[in-house]
This record gives C-alpha cells, structure tokens and sequence, in this order.
C-alpha cells in the first residue's frame, strides 16, 4: 500500500470520527429537552380552561374530585415520550400497520390535542393526540377515549393544539363495520 | 455520550429501526456499484427521470388499490429504463429530451391521478412522501425487507457476473461492439439493475433525492481514485457510511431521513474534494 493511500485513509478514519461525534452532540440538547418534560411536574386535567391550569404556581393536583388519574410511569408499557419524533411517527405507524402487536399494552404519548367531529351533524366528537414526521408532511392522529367518554366536550377538554400527555391502553372499537384503534385512557395531562 | 449511546441501543430494540438500517445499506451499497457506471457513462439523470416513472407507476398502483405497489412499479420502471436506453440512438428524438419527456410526463401524471382518484384522505403527506422518502425507510413490512434483500443480491451478483463487460462498456462501447461482445444484452442489463435500484431506494431517501444517492458517492470517490475498482469500492464504503449514519443522525435528532443521508454524501463529497487538492488524487494502474 502506497504512502498516498494510507494517509488518505488516515484522513478519512479521522472525519469520520469528527463527523460522527458532531452528529452525536446536536442530539444532546434533545435527549435532555426530554428529560426535563419528564422531569417536570405534571398538571391533572380539570374541568377548567387550559390557562386556569397553566397558571397553577405547584402544578400538582387542584381538586381531588376532579383529578381522573395519576400517571405511573411503571406500568407503561411503550413510552413514546423518550423518542424522538422521526421514531414516534414510525412506532405509530407500525401501531396502526400491526394493532395486534400492541393490543392490552400501557402507552404513553405526548402532542398536540385535536378534536373533531368526523360525521357531520352529529353530536360525536373523536379526540386525538397529533403525531407528526420530521418533514411535517405527514401525520397520525391517535384516538383517545378519556373515561369512556363521559367528559363533556368542550367543556372539560384542552383547546385544539394544546401539548397533552396521555397514558392508556391499546384498545379497538367497532363502528359502521369498521374497526379503530384507540387508547383507553382515565386522565390527560397538560404539559 | 453515555447517554447517546444507551438512547441508540434502546433505538435498536425497536424492530423497525433494525430493518430500516439493514435495508438503507444494501440500497446504498447496490447504488454506488451502479453509481459509477451511470456516471461514466454520462446517465447521470438517469436516476431521477426512472424515479418520477416509479412515482407514476406508485400513483396508479394506489388508484387501483394495490396494497404492493412493486407488482406495477417494477415492471413500469424497467420497461422505462429499457426504453429511454435503446432511445439514445433516436435520431428524432435525442437522450436527454426523451429522458426529460418521460421523466416530467410520468411525475405530472402520477400527481394527476393521485388527486383525482386517491382514496386516501391525506394526498399532500402520501405526495411529500413519495417524493422526499419521509420516514418511509422506517415503516417497512417485513415482506418488503426481504424483497430489498433478493432484490440486492440479484443487483450485486449480476453486477460481480457480469463485471468485466460492464467495465469494457462503460469506457468504450464502441470498441466492445467490435470486438463482439453483446453490448444491447449489457446496456439491458445495466438498465433493469438500475429500475431495481430506483424502485428499491425510493423507501430510502424518496424519488426526488434518488440521483443524489447514485452520483455523489461516485463523484466523491472519483476525487482521489482514477482506477475502476478502486472507485466503485471507495464508492461503496462512502455510500454505505453515509446511509448507515444518516438513518442513525436521523433518528437520534429527528431530522428527515432522505435528506439527513444526501446532506452526509455531499459533505463527503466536498471533503473528498479538498483531499484531491491537498494530495492531489491517486492515479494507479492494476
């Protein structure tokens, strides 16, 4: 082997290593932005607004009537919250690709709360946690059902986009003959 | 770093990142072998005019239901590429017009068909995602892993097969003719490779990256290496680290995939450039 060619090998093992350790260092700042969000003390969802809540100096639990559940971090099966958000796109994906796989199982996750009400001219309203890619382009939405839906919408839920945590079980439902997926949760947290 | 280290090995639990790893490098390994020919052969475009074909055919596919595109965007895109090679020697229509022709025909028809018979209600998402590969590579069945998998050995066992005459074409076609060797036969070949090639790593980087994927780790290569062989396997490694890395960085910093791995071969690329000027390249013959 020639002197040329070892000293570009030489150069390219060195870049390589540069490359790869610059690339592990812009993760960083996530890995810890996630950290902190578990880390940070967590608001019950009330039957108030989001800025009532917001405003709560200890956020901890208001009123233990309204209180619907406290989140263990034990029991969770698949925690969407540590991934980042090309691979939480991705497991969602696969959720709805494979719902067999993750049947019966806790998941947490964490996005912007959306409602809507997918037949016209009737009362229903479905509720979701928005799931984005890294390119924005695309979107899941996972349905949540908070206490068998006997909260009163729009009263006792977050405004659309507003980031909630939700904690609940990988369930299905029939409907028009068609089957959906869903989380069956008892509570929701505002982050 | 201990803490970047156990999210990657937690990352690595997940079925579906092993797969996308495993996949990403047989396409980027298929595509720099190939890389190096279409380059020299000045097809460099190649890529992109089939990819727009393999998004028409993916159009139609979805119109019509499939739930496995490949059985029409296979066919579709090696029919095209055979057909944009043979045009090379039309007279009325030359190379690049005819390639262009298909290229934008096919992308315009396939967006056309997506918005006027899609049933799928987020026509923008599966668009963007075709084009710009998303998280595609990510959100692979296991049916379509073992697809890529045959379909890379094929692709590197004809190309090892067929080594030797691929590089008497490559560099002159002419004189390959003459001296009797079967260059249509090769030129198909190099065609049906590069369709397998483009339909597969539509997954990776999406159709609108695709070229980047074929030429920048030829180019890169071509920098410091002057002989054949050791271009196409400089090629290869710089093409596989630059997948591999940029399926991890992606993931690890949620950045699109497609992108993040065309942003690495063209810092490759620049730093194989500025080696060149500092050494000024390796020229060596077997």
């Amino acid at each position: 082997m020639s002197v040329k060619v070892k000293k570009v090998m030489a150069l390219c093992i060195m870049l390589i290593v540069i490359m790869s350790t610059s690339a592990c260092g812009t993760d960083t700042s996530m890995v810890e932005e996630i950290a902190d969000k578990q880390d940070s003390s967590t608001v019950q969802s009330t039957s108030g607004t989001e800025s009532e809540l917001l405003n709560n100096d200890e956020k901890s639990v208001t009123d233990a009537e309204e209180v619907e559940t406290i989140e263990d971090n034990n029991s969770v099966d698949i925690d969407l919250t540590v991934l980042s958000s090309t691979m939480v796109y991705s497991e969602v994906y696969n959720m709805m690709v494979n719902p067999d796989e993750y049947m019966g199982k806790t998941i947490k996750v964490i996005g912007p709360y959306y409602a809507s009400q997918l037949v016209y001219g009737t009362e229903k309203y479905y509720h979701f946690v928005v799931i984005s890619d890294a390119t924005a382009c695309c979107q899941n939405g996972i349905e949540f059902i908070w206490n068998d839906n006997s909260h009163v919408y729009p009263d006792e839920y977050p405004e659309n986009n507003t980031v909630i945590e939700v904690v609940g079980v990988f369930s299905s439902y029939e409907e028009s003959g068609d089957t959906y997926y869903y989380l069956k949760t008892d509570g929701i947290t505002i982050k | 770093m201990n803490e970047i280290t156990d999210t990657l090995l937690h990352y690595f639990t997940f079925p579906f990142v092993r797969y996308a790893l495993i996949v990403g490098v047989l396409i980027a390994l298929c595509s720099s072998l190939l890389g190096v020919t279409l380059v020299l052969k000045r097809f460099s475009f190649i890529g992109d005019g089939l990819s727009h074909v393999a998004f028409g055919g993916m159009a139609v596919a979805a119109v019509f239901g499939f739930t496995n595109d490949a059985v029409i965007v296979m066919p579709v895109t090696v029919i095209s590429a055979v057909l944009l090679l043979k045009s090379g020697q039309n007279k009325k229509i030359n190379g690049d017009a005819s390639l262009a022709m298909i290229s934008v025909g096919a992308l315009a028809m396939g967006y056309l068909l997506m918005n006027l018979f899609s049933k799928s209600s987020n026509i923008s998402g599966d668009v963007c995602s075709t084009l710009f590969g998303s998280t595609s590579i990510l959100t692979l069945t296991m049916a379509e892993v073992w697809l890529c998998v045959i379909m890379s050995i094929v692709v590197v066992v004809s190309f090892l097969l067929f080594y030797n005459k691929i590089l008497a074409i490559t560099f002159d076609e002419t004189f390959s003719q003459a001296t009797g060797t079967n260059t249509g036969f090769y030129n198909l070949v190099i065609a049906v490779i590069t369709a397998i090639i483009i339909v597969l790593a539509m997954n990776l980087v999406g159709s609108l990256l695709i070229s980047a994927l074929i030429i920048f780790p030829a180019l890169s290569a071509m920098r410091i290496f002057k002989n054949f062989r050791a271009v196409i396997l400089c090629s290869a490694v710089i093409s596989v680290i630059a997948a591999g890395s940029g399926i991890i960085i992606s993931i690890l910093a949620s950045t699109p995939v497609g992108s993040t791995i065309v942003a690495i071969d063209i810092l490759v690329f620049f730093i194989f450039c500025t080696i060149e000027k500092l050494t000024g390249g390796i020229r060596y013959c077997q």
